[in-house]
């Protein structure tokens, strides 16, 4: 009896409050994962077509360079499949959370939330790199394009 | 009464070592999305000050100030960057709520940090719905001006 009590004050429980919370959070997490699944998709087709597009825009005039324009037709499929890729694995993260959120709330299956929890751990994880990338290449457009700038006179 | 507690203990759902474990972990992420989101939105900010800068008229100009294509794209400048300081402070808020809450053993303080991953997951959601949306009616003026 009294190490039941030891346990009940001691670990965190996912009361009714929480429950209600984490059921919103999972039916709103699947949404976003099909979306994401969805745009990603597009997003990867549309980086096959991205060589199409160029060869028409460079035979009307819109490109002065053909072999330019093949260049750019090339580096936008493979920067919009990467896109694409890392978009499909946020998607599943965010959907492999809801999914098995769900089922842990209506089975009140820990494994089940742990495993979502895990799931959150690598999205949040993933969210985190991205950033972090995105800041690195910003901070080294800025100190690239000062050094650029003091070299060439402008300031 | 023991049968009782120990069904109850069977059936609840708890944040043993492992969910604890794994909770720790996003709560660092997101603590670093959320700064790092934070710096991002003050980024786009500056860039669209420098954008207004760039392309506001003189005042002798005819008509003055920017033409509605440059404050149409001000304004979206302004609210992405704010859509995103919001969302960056959820996230920053939920890493230092799970922390505490997962340290002190604060069940109050859990299903805080669990209601701001809500808000975050509908703001989120809604964004999507409103981008999917958008596109939407991109293909659809883009398929009429090929016809």
């Amino acid at each position: 009896m009294e190490q039941g009590q030891h346990l009940l004050s001691n670990e965190l429980q996912v009361d009714n409050f929480a429950q209600a919370h984490l059921k919103e959070t999972a039916m709103w997490a699947k949404l976003l994962g099909i979306v994401g699944f969805v745009m990603s998709a597009l997003l990867g087709l549309f980086s096959f077509f991205a060589g199409t597009i160029f060869d028409n825009m460079s035979s009307r005039g819109y490109a002065y360079d053909k072999n330019a324009a093949a260049m750019g037709a090339t580096t936008i499929t493979v920067v919009y499949l990467i896109f694409a890729v890392i978009g499909c694995m946020v998607s599943l993260f965010t959907y492999r959370f809801a999914v098995k959120m769900k089922a842990a709330l209506v089975s009140s299956d820990q494994t089940s939330l742990n495993d979502s929890f895990k799931n959150l751990k690598l999205l949040f994880r993933v969210y985190g790199v991205i950033a972090l990338i995105y800041i690195f290449f910003i901070a080294m457009g800025l100190l690239f394009g000062g050094l650029g700038a003091i070299l060439s006179g402008g300031f | 009464m023991l049968e009782q507690e120990e069904s109850f203990l069977q059936t609840e759902l708890q944040i043993d070592s492992a969910a604890s474990s794994y909770l720790k972990d996003t709560a660092v992420w997101s603590r670093i999305t959320g700064i790092a989101g934070f710096v991002l939105s003050a980024l786009i900010l500056v860039f669209a000050y420098i954008y207004a800068e760039k392309n506001a008229r003189p005042s002798w100009y005819k008509s003055g100030g920017m033409s509605t294509d440059q404050l149409v794209a001000l304004t979206m400048y302004i609210i992405i960057a704010l859509l995103h300081a919001i969302l960056s402070y959820l996230q920053f808020r939920f890493g230092n709520q799970l922390l505490a809450a997962i340290r002190n053993e604060d069940s109050m303080e859990l299903n805080r940090c669990f209601r701001n991953i809500k808000v975050f997951s509908i703001m989120r959601g809604i964004i999507a719905i409103l981008m999917v949306l958008l596109l939407s009616i991109a293909v659809i003026g883009l398929g009429n001006v090929a016809v």
